[in-house]
């Protein structure tokens, strides 16, 4: 039998203060590339003219550039993008503050024409056109869908497991969404509609690996009656008897998308960059933020229980960890 | 082979049968997105404030003509400040009465406030908000015509966003969208109106306006009458300048867009391009008192869009006209057939802007295909090798699932006439991967089972049930993100959606019913199974 992991024993829950450390180094690494760098941000969010087409022949990007800032379209992206052989070329335009602005992508096509000479465009690929308007509502949209989508998650653990379950799976999915947006912001990669959606559904991945092993958890805790002298080690436990799934899973998923990233085409490439990171971070922080979580909640717990007791004696307060209902 | 067993292969066969039934050949019987098989996605912002205005407008004229024929003298009658109300001035107080019931019938429901001999009428608020929102409706049909004119096939439009006052047009295939666009937004509204001439003309027939508005105004003594508008004609002459005529015209219009019957492309006698129009009967009889009346004079033909009032043509009226006539206006065949085409389907009654136009063409679409659907089948094939070599045979069990799969989401999707996208095809691809964990848990719990030394069959039993509890929480908590995902998402994105969701459910039903199954049918009825090849 193939296998990944021979009955591993690895302490996960030994170094959990170093990787909380190492997490919360990268989230403000992550943070700062945000502040410093910022995202860049597709037509659908700033508004703007994007035209896609090809040349007969080699197309003069600078050329086309400043046929661009000619007709009054300054600030203009113009980039090769496909084959070479194929003379394709990607062109950005902003908003043009005040103008009648529906037609500004057939208006670009036309300047572009205007300025072909001797190398003629082939064929008008695609254009696309976003008043401003639309992009100040998909920003607040995006951002309301993926904090919904956190909320979602959070009631859904609460109900199968407990409030503080839910918690941690949620913190993880904040630490996974932020350094995934570094990551993304770093690498140069635009913010899209597709991209978001990357986003939502990264939520939803990373969110199984976490309770794959939160079920192992509350399974382990039953078959004690509820009672451990350990909770750290019983996590431990139940980390390592799911490792080889965690890991075989994530490895599967990610190979999917790591095709999509390679070969999917310019068009999914920025998509599947979130997932090809997003699944590696998401499976580090289910195994290293999430389960943790709980022992970090209860030790807070304790702790604050502890106090009262200096105040009013009272029982020892029992190790018992709450199952949850189902 | 048991009874129940032969039930069991006999559901999976079925569901498989009516699944490639449905989507074969999926060529036909898949929806692309316009993302991928090319065209114009659309969306408008739909201006109500105009609909108001002309709603007022319609009254202005209404009462205007009535006024006229019952000849209650008055000075002036025009829209209010705001434009929600009308205003008429210098009304005859010994006529009030007769005037009240013009409004009556007129603007029944309208505030009326009489002031000696000004009057003040104004539109309530829930009379606007039905305007409003009938002229979205009326918008909305008008643009279904108009595309349905055009020749798409397929298209889709209709109202989106929480005020309602956007509506998406949707147009597979389509290869001018700026042709579409124009044809879409244009108001076309058409009136007829009267000339009026400035005091001292005598040659009604051969008089042409000046080139400014200022002149005009001169000529009627430094203002225009109250019941008189100015609007321009522009010709380009065949040396290529531009020659610009402001016509003075009577506000009130003897018939307009909304009273034609049809209308199409048709020849004059010297064989140049007009539009032929029928109006409607009850139409038919006031442009026939109208013509009259202006007999060997001229009349304007006015369209009006959201930039304004422009003359198409002001012709000499040689005849009284009734139900049929035909407009001129140095048309190529396409202007006029354009012309008709929005005459036939009506005006719209807003201010159309496109705020959002995506156009991909149909070479892109193909390319996207083929890199969509190479990356997927090699995405397949990794994970497939993988559970190959992995789980060995149980592998081939996990395989068999996955490709089953495959097939139902596709015949989901037929049946319910989803649309693939490009992260469609990404979201199928992604569903593999995320099925494949459903596959993976249990044969890893099955695994564990083994390890702990029970027999094979209590051991797949076991990883089965105990694998099933966490199966469907981790599809629940995907799909809560995928139930987001198509809130905040629209076209594409939706697909997207709806491709992960399909598959996610199918997989629950192919990872562990049909997985089930295949082992029970491998293994047989054989009492021990000595090992079990994972």
């Amino acid at each position: 039998m193939l296998q990944l992991f021979h009955n591993p024993k690895i302490d996960f829950m030994g170094k959990r203060r170093l990787w909380i450390v190492v997490s919360l180094t990268l989230i403000a690494i992550s943070l700062g590339i945000l502040f410093t760098k910022g995202i860049r941000r597709g037509i659908e969010f700033e508004g703007g003219a994007e035209v896609q087409l090809t040349y007969t022949g080699a197309p003069d990007v600078a050329g086309v550039r400043d046929a661009l800032a000619r007709a009054g379209y300054n600030g203009a992206v113009v980039t090769t993008i496909g084959k070479p052989e194929e003379h394709e070329i990607y062109v950005r335009v902003p908003l043009v503050p005040g103008a009648k602005e529906q037609d500004l992508a057939p208006k670009v096509v036309a300047s572009l024409r205007e300025a072909q000479g001797s190398n003629p465009i082939k064929e008008v690929r695609s254009q696309s056109y976003i008043g401003p308007t639309v992009g100040r509502e998909l920003v607040k949209k995006a951002l309301g869908a993926v904090i919904g989508s956190m909320a979602g998650m959070l009631v859904y653990i609460w109900i199968r497991f407990e409030f503080q379950w839910g918690l941690a799976g949620v913190i993880a999915l904040v630490h996974d969404t932020i350094i995934t947006l570094g990551l993304f912001s770093l690498f140069g990669y635009e913010m899209s509609l597709p991209v978001v959606a990357a986003f939502l559904t990264l939520v939803g991945y990373s969110m199984n690996d976490t309770v794959v092993i939160f079920d192992r958890i509350r399974e382990n805790l039953r078959a004690k009656g509820g009672t451990v002298s350990s909770l750290p080690d019983l996590i431990n436990t139940s980390m390592n008897q799911t490792l080889s799934r965690t890991i075989l899973t994530s490895l599967l998923t990610w190979i999917t998308c790591a095709f999509l990233f390679a070969l999917g085409g310019p068009a999914l490439r920025d998509f599947s960059f979130v997932m090809v990171v997003g699944i590696v971070v998401g499976t580090y922080s289910s195994i290293y933020i999430a389960s943790p979580f709980l022992v970090v909640w209860q030790e807070w717990l304790g702790a604050r229980a502890k106090q009262k007791a200096a105040v009013a004696p009272q029982k020892p307060v029992a190790k018992k960890v709450r199952t949850g209902k189902a | 082979m048991s009874s129940t067993m032969t039930w069991k292969l006999a559901l999976i066969a079925g569901a498989v049968g009516v699944s490639i039934w449905l989507f074969y050949p999926p060529k036909d019987k898949i929806n692309l997105g316009l993302d991928l098989q090319g065209g114009s996605h659309l969306v408008a912002q739909v201006d109500t404030s105009v609909a108001v205005k002309s709603e007022i407008d319609v009254a202005i004229n209404r009462i205007g003509q009535m006024l006229k024929e019952k000849t209650i003298p008055y000075t002036a009658i025009e829209s209010s400040a705001d434009g929600l109300g009308i205003n008429i001035k210098g009304v005859d107080t010994a006529r009030a009465k007769d005037l009240r019931e013009i409004l009556d019938t007129n603007v029944p429901r309208w505030t009326v406030t009489p002031l000696e001999s000004d009057w003040s009428i104004r539109m309530p608020d829930a009379i606007r908000q039905q305007v409003e929102a009938a002229s979205i409706d009326t918008t909305l049909t008008v643009m279904r015509q108009r595309v349905d004119e055009l020749g798409v096939k397929e298209p889709i439009i209709q109202k989106q966003g929480t005020s309602g006052d956007r509506i998406v047009v949707e147009l597979p295939g389509i290869k001018d969208p700026e042709h579409a666009k124009g044809v879409l937004q244009d108001q076309a509204m058409l009136e007829w109106k009267a000339v009026v001439y400035p005091p001292g003309v005598s040659d009604f027939e051969g008089w042409i306006p000046p080139a400014t508005k200022e002149a005009v105004t001169q000529l009627f003594g430094g203002a225009v009458p109250p019941n008189v508008e100015l609007a321009p004609e522009v010709r380009t002459e065949s040396n290529g300048t531009k020659l610009e005529m402001w016509w003075p015209l009577e506000k009130v219009a003897a018939i307009s867009g909304g009273d034609l019957r049809t209308a199409r492309r048709g020849a004059d006698n010297m064989q140049r391009n007009v539009v032929d129009f029928i109006l409607s009967p009850e139409a038919g009889k006031r442009f026939q008192a109208a013509t009259r009346t202006n007999i060997h004079k001229k009349m304007a033909i006015v369209l009006g869009s959201a930039s304004g009032k422009v003359v198409i043509s002001a012709p000499v009226i040689n005849d009284v006209i009734s139900d049929r006539g035909q407009i001129s206006g140095r048309f190529d065949v396409a202007g006029a057939e354009d012309l008709a085409l929005k005459l036939r389907s009506g005006a719209i009654p807003t201010a159309v802007t496109f705020i959002e136009e995506r156009t991909v063409g149909p070479s892109l679409g193909k390319d996207s295909i083929r890199a969509g659907v190479l990356a997927s089948l090699l995405g397949f094939a990794g994970v497939a090798i993988f559970m190959l070599i992995y789980y060995r045979l149980s592998g081939v069990n996990a395989v068999i699932a996955l490709l089953m799969n495959v097939v139902l989401v596709l015949g989901a999707m037929a049946y319910f006439g989803s649309t693939l996208t490009l992260p469609g095809i990404a979201g199928l691809i992604l569903t593999v991967g995320m099925a494949v964990d459903s596959n993976v848990l249990i044969f890893e719990r099955i695994r564990e089972e083994l390890r702990l030394g029970k027999a094979v069959r209590t051991a797949i039993d076991q990883g089965f049930s105990r694998a099933f509890g966490t199966i469907v929480d981790t599809h629940v908590t995907t799909i809560v993100s995928a139930f987001f995902l198509f809130t905040y998402g629209t076209g594409p994105v939706r697909g997207f959606a709806v491709t992960l969701v399909i598959g996610l459910l199918f997989s629950m039903f192919t990872a562990v019913f049909v997985s089930r199954v295949i082992y029970d049918l491998v293994l047989g009825d054989r009492r021990n199974v000595e090992s079990l090849s994972i």
